[in-house]
């Protein structure tokens, strides 16, 4: 194979160049196109939100009472607050899913 | 013999954690259990279907060298759709955590083996290690104005401090969804192919016939699980990768 002169290493620069300036280009504009999971993913992405939300708000309740001995004051209020996390979870993923639905 | 000893139906059992070899050091318990070998044949069926498979390097894949093209190219999109080229470097940890459960899942569907994702204790572990790796990149691309992730836009100044801590504990709360959706799908899949098995063996040649075709399909769906939850695992990480690098929600 022969030594490419200096003019072919320019133009295959210049050919790398634009290429992965395509690329960076091409990679992302921005939106996220989170579903390829069709129905059951999207099910399974939603439905946990709530629950795991709870759980979170519960147990932390549940610790606090455990420290301050206030059995079941804040539990009850950690589990209100869950409920309110969860379905806001749930708004932010179900508008990630269709932002279109969200345009005013 | 099988009358009048009623059912016997054991679906729990499956996910009891043995040690295999007894390890103690320092008062904590290492023991090498059977979850901990089949990790290790999960990382080697994975490295063994990769290198192998790759081993022809030919410019037309044959069918093993398109699976792991495959693989690799399905994890590269995902990263570049939902992060963006920023999103490149890591690839090698998301492309690990997704074979990683992949492989989990998929070894767990054969009789007689034993389901590491079933255990929230492992998908936990690996979902506080996205969490812990989103938000140390986080924190270091962004100092300080990382905590605005926690301030949601285009909100009325008033409803600010309802919404912030609201963000806040629902930051919290995306290593336990992470791992409770894995390990859910997958505990709850493996006992309900027990309880109908039990059922066939409970029912005999007169009536088992109905249960074994529910096993056939619960087969069939429990590896669509398999495979939508290790998806659905790794395009949330990169979902919260998105959040931590770019900031915006």
């Amino acid at each position: 194979m022969a030594e490419p002169t200096p003019q072919e290493k320019k133009e295959f620069q210049a050919r790398l160049e634009s290429a992965r300036h395509k690329h960076e280009q091409g990679s992302w504009d921005g939106s996220l196109k989170v579903e390829r999971s069709g129905a059951i993913g999207r099910a399974w992405r939603l439905s946990v939100e709530i629950i795991a939300a709870f759980l979170v708000c519960g147990g932390l309740g549940w610790v606090i009472d455990g420290w301050l001995d206030t059995k079941p004051v804040f539990l009850l209020v950690f589990v209100v607050i869950g409920m309110f996390v969860g379905v806001y979870n749930v708004f932010k993923v179900a508008k990630a899913m269709n932002p279109e639905d969200f345009e005013e | 013999m099988a009358e009048g000893q009623g059912l016997h139906i054991d679906p729990m059992g499956q996910f009891e954690i043995k040690r295999l070899v007894e390890m103690n050091i320092g008062g904590v318990d290492v023991s090498f259990t059977n979850s901990s070998l089949f990790m290790l044949i999960v990382i080697a069926t994975i490295t063994v279907f990769l290198t192998w498979s790759m081993r022809g390097r030919a410019m037309v894949p044959g069918r093993m060298q398109s699976m792991a093209e495959l693989s690799y190219e399905f994890i590269a999109n995902m990263l570049k759709e939902n992060v963006g080229s920023e999103g490149r470097k890591f690839f090698p940890f998301i492309f690990s955590i997704f074979m990683f459960v992949l492989f989990c899942n998929l070894i767990g569907m054969i009789p007689y083996t034993f389901t590491v994702t079933s255990h929230i204790v492992v998908t936990f572990g690996l979902a506080l290690t996205v969490f812990l790796l989103v938000t140390i990149v986080g924190i270091m691309r962004h100092g300080f104005k990382f905590l605005t992730l926690f301030a949601p836009s285009g909100v009325p100044m008033f409803l600010m401090p309802i919404l912030i801590p609201i963000e806040v504990i629902s930051y919290f709360v995306r290593p336990i969804s992470l791992s409770v959706r894995l390990f859910a799908n997958m505990m709850a899949g493996h006992a309900l192919l027990k309880v109908f098995g039990a059922f066939v063996v409970g029912l005999s040649w007169w009536g088992g016939w109905l249960p074994l075709g529910f096993i056939v399909g619960l087969t069939g769906l429990e590896f669509l699980v398999a495979f939508l939850q290790a998806y659905v695992f790794a395009i949330l990480s990169c979902l919260y990768l998105n959040d931590a690098i770019n900031l915006h929600h």
